[in-house]
């Protein structure tokens, strides 16, 4: 009984041996081609993820990242303390990251689509290369620009609103307009650098589709809508997996010089970012800040491991993984 | 299969991460001892070799047998001029003064503050062994471990120090009976942010002669506004010199939401203060008509007072004069400022503001060295002007005991070694200035905060809660924004929420505890 | 007759979505130039009447210390400075895109299985990071990082973002032509290096692009390991004099003698325009390659 057990378990291990060593002779060349990613996403990614623990500890010089004392959740404490500003800060987080998404997402498609109907080399050339400006353009500086566009009293839109006969708007006083206006900026930015990623697909397409199309007698907008767009959705999805994961997370730089943080803006302004720096600032601690951004980090994986299995509902080849 | 060389990647990882972490864990606290006893032996070698040559006072004694090399950390960036001097009279200096070699590292400014790369290099035990603090830096550093105590190092490698800096300025950077870092220059700092600093040339043409309370200050702004267009201030309700103005107390602040009333000794709620109400009302007053700008909170003008667009802002201890009018001349040509304490009869106190330090890394050892570094700076005339100006002759000249720069380029930072004591002053001060300037500190009279570092260790969660508050809630009020009567419930109420209490039941206890031992 | 008529409607027709698309576009770029207009009229300004007046595109008072100051700060480091992008954007671009490809080319195999752990392997740390003190810690004491050229590059050698784009470029190359080469008998290496690298051209550059763009501007790996100006890039130049002067406009009220006036508005927008100079000449030369009909021709071929 013991015997035939141990021989079969030594069967079980050869088998898997076998296996593994099959797998090996078969695959070891695609190994070799991905051993370099595998080794450096380990040593600059995994490796130093370990130090993750310092998240529920209090961290001190004498006791290292592993001898420090354990303090549980204390570092989430400040975090959710108060519920109701935790909640708008995760609120404000979510429904800019989706406007921006949505939108951004949607105005490159529109100009990698447009670019890719201009037959004028140099217009293409010059157009394209103006709309990838903005991303060399640090929020300092955009911030800068924008209050010269928005302000009170001499800013452009404002003259403009009062050489029309409207009243002045107090933009940096009132935070309903504040969702669009961080919208735009982000667009304005990213819409011309996400662009080259829809523009080089399209240039990849086979073209005779197209071709065979216009013999058809497609006109432009049916090539669009039925060869285009339809062509581009598995580029669009990856895309959009890519940025599910990133929803709980945004760019403090970007509040600071556009917003400057102002109090009055907070109501839509208040990201999860903006409030752990608010809060934490005072005290030069950066583990807090780390504490939630593990908190953005988990929820963001848990959305993306559902929108990755519902995308694979419909076609598994769309999947991200 | 899948999930299985997923999870066999996934505990492989985790296991070598453990590993080498756990490695880097103990290392460093092995680390940390030997060279804590290292350095005590060292500096006990070093105190029987300053005892045995048996000089106390002179500070040559002091210089070590052998050559050895820091590293010190600065921020921004070496000049050209910097870089050529460092590598000749400036080192020449260093070896023959204290037989010690100065390798100077520069980094953005962006890095200095807790959480830079200084911190950084620290904790993973890069090696150096000085750089620059501030006391809320120090703070920070101090409660995570980062620094040395440097109270042996500091009674025996400062002999010129001592006759050249005021040792009170070591209680900016003392905690638990230890000093944590060598504060360096010496500025009068009595009464800074006190006064404001205002237009005297529109005062003139206003026929105003003096501003000693609130009711000038709104005048004087109220006919700048009309006469000249311009903003009243960007400065928030709170700036030291409108509080003062807004009852009979002394009250100085001491962090978010505490003020320290000097005379009863007692903390102070600022926003249940009468001064509080006052000071929002006044605001909002000055909202209403005009005079605060509506992009208060948002603008990010540096020094909009210098750009000829607010009639004031707080003044700097009589410095203004220095600071501010050259920018704004080159703007308004026949500008000219002046500074007024508003209740000119209270008293001025002398505040740790502007302090800055040298601290030295716990992985360093040779704090000793740091010490004659800094005394070195700070040993008399002839080292201060030369480590800050440069070279007589080449780089700057003596008129009348002032001095003329020839080369404008940074050296050592001229605001850091500024010691009213031994440095010569600019040209840009003028006697009458100086004579001022000097005695200005002689009836200024120690802040009850001085010294006073809060360690909020035990009510970090509420410190972080109070300071979000404050922003969001008080910051408008403070602005003139929102109105007192309608939105001081709410923040009451906000603030209670977010651990009033506690946080003020424990800085009261600290604070208690602080003037036991004063 | 009908077809005909037809015809001209349909041609007149997409006539005027082709015209809607060229003004879009060039309105698009217009709200993209009026920003670096800005910002080169500022760069070119006085500071004084910067902070007075706001931005400009014609700079009410002309002056050229934004760029002295920039010159002044580089000194005679600028040439060195240059070589140091050069070659970390040269070689880092390189070496990130075969990198990259090779992992790519890997999650693009269908029978391939361990494929799904790998692409989970890849994306996670997307999403979770490390925190900086244990990332810097391996970094300098354990991988010896610091002052090493290589520094510059390894760190973010590897870009998911970049990889899962590849991948996605892969995917669009017609598999029957990794069958057919299987069927020949060709190895897994071959198929890589013969059909999907070259085949794929168009998201190599692209993603190239991304690569070396992200390299050029790269600042934060200077600012983390290195310590030898010998080794400093043009931007971490910029950045450190940006920060610099930001801090001492800050400071001067605070500190003494500090009467000298700093560029701070016009230092900033100077920066832009010594920055966004490569992508005018990278971003044509790119786009030449990223052009129609490559893999139609490779397949007919």
């Amino acid at each position: 009984m013991l015997v035939s057990r141990q021989k079969q378990d030594s069967g079980g291990t050869r088998r898997l041996g076998n296996r593994l060593a099959g797998h090996f002779k078969k695959y070891h060349q695609l190994w070799l081609l991905a051993l370099p990613g595998i080794i450096f996403t380990l040593m600059f990614a995994y490796i130093p993820m370990s130090g993750l623990v310092i998240i529920f500890k209090n961290y001190n010089y004498q006791d290292g990242i592993f001898g420090s004392p354990w303090v549980g959740l204390k570092n989430f404490e400040f975090f959710f303390a108060n519920f109701s500003r935790a909640w708008r800060a995760t609120k404000n987080t979510i429904i800019l990251n989706l406007c921006y998404t949505v939108f951004g997402t949607a105005m490159a498609v529109m100009l990698a689509v447009m670019f890719n109907e201009v037959r004028h080399k140099k217009y293409l050339k010059a157009t394209q290369s103006l709309s990838i400006m903005p991303y060399f353009i640090s929020w300092v500086v955009a911030g800068g620009i924008l209050r010269a566009l928005l302000n009170y009293d001499g800013g452009a839109i404002n003259n403009l609103l009062v050489s029309l006969g409207f009243d002045r708007v107090d933009f940096y006083n009132d935070p309903k307009y504040w969702r669009i206006i961080l919208t735009l900026c982000n667009i304005w930015k990213g819409a011309g650098y996400n662009g080259i990623i829809y523009f080089s697909t399209i240039a990849g397409f086979d073209t005779s589709l197209y071709e065979s199309a216009e013999v058809d007698g497609a006109n432009l907008w049916q090539r669009i809508r039925y060869i285009t767009v339809p062509l581009l959705k598995p580029t669009i999805i990856i895309m959009f997996l890519l940025s599910i994961g990133k929803i709980m997370s945004g760019d403090l730089t970007m509040m600071m010089s556009i917003t400057n943080l102002s109090s009055m803006l907070l109501e839509t302004t208040d990201i999860i970012d903006t409030y752990v720096y608010r809060s934490v600032i005072g005290m030069g601690d950066f583990v807090m800040g780390s504490a939630v951004g593990l908190y953005q980090s988990i929820f963001g994986f848990a959305l993306v491991l559902f929108s990755n299995w519902l995308v694979g509902k419909f076609d598994k080849e769309y999947r991200l993984f | 299969m899948k999930k299985r060389i997923l999870s066999t990647i996934l505990t492989g990882a985790m296991l070598l991460s453990a590993l080498t972490g756990c490695g880097s864990g103990g290392e460093q606290g092995t680390e940390q001892s030997t060279e804590q006893s290292t350095e005590q032996s060292s500096q006990q070698g070093s105190q029987q070799e300053a005892s045995s040559t048996g000089a106390s006072a002179d500070g040559s004694s002091l210089r070590p047998e052998t050559l050895d090399k820091i590293t010190v950390v600065l921020f921004g960036e070496e000049s050209p001029r910097m870089q050529e001097l460092m590598e000749n009279e400036f080192q020449q200096m260093f070896i023959d003064e204290i037989n010690t070699e100065v390798e100077l590292m520069y980094l953005p400014w962006t890095e200095n503050g807790a959480g830079g790369k200084v911190d950084l290099m620290i904790a993973s035990g890069q090696e150096f062994d000085a750089c620059i603090v501030d006391p809320r830096w120090a703070a920070s550093s101090y409660s995570k471990g980062y620094l040395q105590d440097l109270s042996d190092v500091i009674d025996t490698y400062l002999p010129d120090w001592h006759e050249n800096v005021d040792p009170t300025a070591f209680d900016a950077y003392r905690y638990d009976g230890g000093v944590y870092a060598i504060p360096i220059g010496n500025k009068p700092t009595g009464g800074v942010y006190s006064t404001v600093c205002v237009r005297q040339d529109i005062m003139d043409a206003i026929g105003m002669e003096n501003i000693s309370t609130l009711d000038d200050l709104t005048e004087y702004a109220q006919k700048a506004k009309e006469q000249y267009g311009l903003y009243a201030t960007y400065e928030l309700a709170n700036a030291e010199y409108i509080i003062r103005g807004t009852s009979d107390r002394n009250l100085i602040p001491l962090c978010t939401g505490i003020l320290i009333d000097q005379d009863t000794k007692e903390l102070v709620n600022f926003v249940e203060s009468p001064e509080f109400e006052a000071a929002v009302r006044l605001y909002n007053d000055w909202y209403a008509q005009g005079l605060i700008p509506k992009d208060i909170l948002t603008n990010t003008v540096t020094l909009p007072f210098q750009a000829n667009m607010t009639s004031f802002m707080r003044g700097t201890c009589g410095t203004t004069l220095i600071e501010n009018e050259p920018g704004l001349q080159s703007v308004v040509p026949e500008a000219k400022t002046a500074e007024y304490y508003i209740a000119p009869e209270k008293p001025i106190y002398k505040k740790s503001y502007e302090n800055t330090a040298f601290q030295v890394p716990v992985t360093s050892t040779k704090a000793d060295r740091v010490a004659l570094f800094v005394n070195l700076l700070q040993k008399n005339t002839e080292m201060a002007n030369l480590f800050a100006y440069g070279v007589e002759g080449t780089d700057y000249e003596l008129i009348d005991g002032k001095v003329s720069k020839i080369n404008t380029e940074e050296l050592f930072y001229e605001w850091m070694i500024y010691n009213v004591k031994i440095s010569s002053p600019t040209t840009a001060y003028t006697d009458e200035f100086m004579e001022v300037y000097k005695n200005w500190d002689d009836n200024a009279l120690p802040a009850l905060s001085f010294g006073f570092n809060i360690d909020y260790s035990n009510v970090q969660t509420q410190k972080a809660q109070i300071d979000s508050v404050w922003e969001e809630f008080a910051s408008p009020m403070l602005a003139g924004l929102k109105d007192y009567d309608s939105s001081i419930e709410e923040l009451k109420a906000e603030l209670k929420n977010a651990g009033w209490d506690a946080y003020m039941e424990e800085i009261q206890r600290q604070f208690d505890a602080h003037l036991a031992n004063k | 007759m009908s077809e005909k008529n037809t015809k001209i409607k349909q041609s007149t027709s997409d006539k005027a979505l082709r015209i809607f698309f060229y003004i879009f576009i060039g309105f698009f770029a217009v709200i993209c130039l009026y920003p670096l207009l800005l910002a080169v009229g500022t760069s070119f300004s006085d500071e004084v009447s910067v902070t007075v007046n706001g931005y400009s595109v014609i700079p009410k008072k002309f002056s050229l210390e934004a760029y002295k100051m920039i010159l002044g700060s580089l000194g005679k480091n600028i040439m060195n400075a240059y070589c140091v992008t050069i070659a970390v954007t040269v070689i880092g671009t390189l070496f990130s895109v075969l990198v990259s490809s090779a992992f790519a080319y890997v999650l693009t195999v269908r029978e391939f299985k361990p494929k799904g752990a790998l692409n989970m392997f890849l994306y996670i740390p997307m999403i979770f990071s490390a925190g900086l003190l244990p990332w810097y810690i391996m970094c300098t004491k354990y991988y010896h990082l610091t002052d090493k050229f290589w520094a510059l590059i390894l760190p973010c050698c590897i870009n998911a973002f970049n990889v899962f784009l590849l991948r996605n470029f892969f995917k669009s190359i017609p598999e029957e032509l990794a069958e057919a080469a299987k069927i020949d008998g060709a190895s897994y290496l071959r198929i890589f290096s013969v059909i999907y690298f070259p085949l794929a051209k168009v998201g190599l550059v692209t993603v190239g692009l991304f690569y070396a763009l992200s390299y050029w501007n790269d600042y934060y790996l200077v600012l983390m390991f290195i310590n030898k100006q010998k080794l400093y890039p043009l931007q971490y130049y910029l950045y450190n004099m940006l920060a610099n002067v930001q801090f001492i406009a800050n400071q001067a009220n605070a500190s003494l003698g500090y009467n000298i006036n700093i560029p701070l508005e016009t230092t900033k927008m100077a920066t832009i325009c010594v920055t966004i100079g490569p992508i005018i000449l990278l971003y044509p030369f790119a786009q030449k390659y990223i052009t129609k009909g490559v893999i139609v021709g490779a397949v007919k071929g």
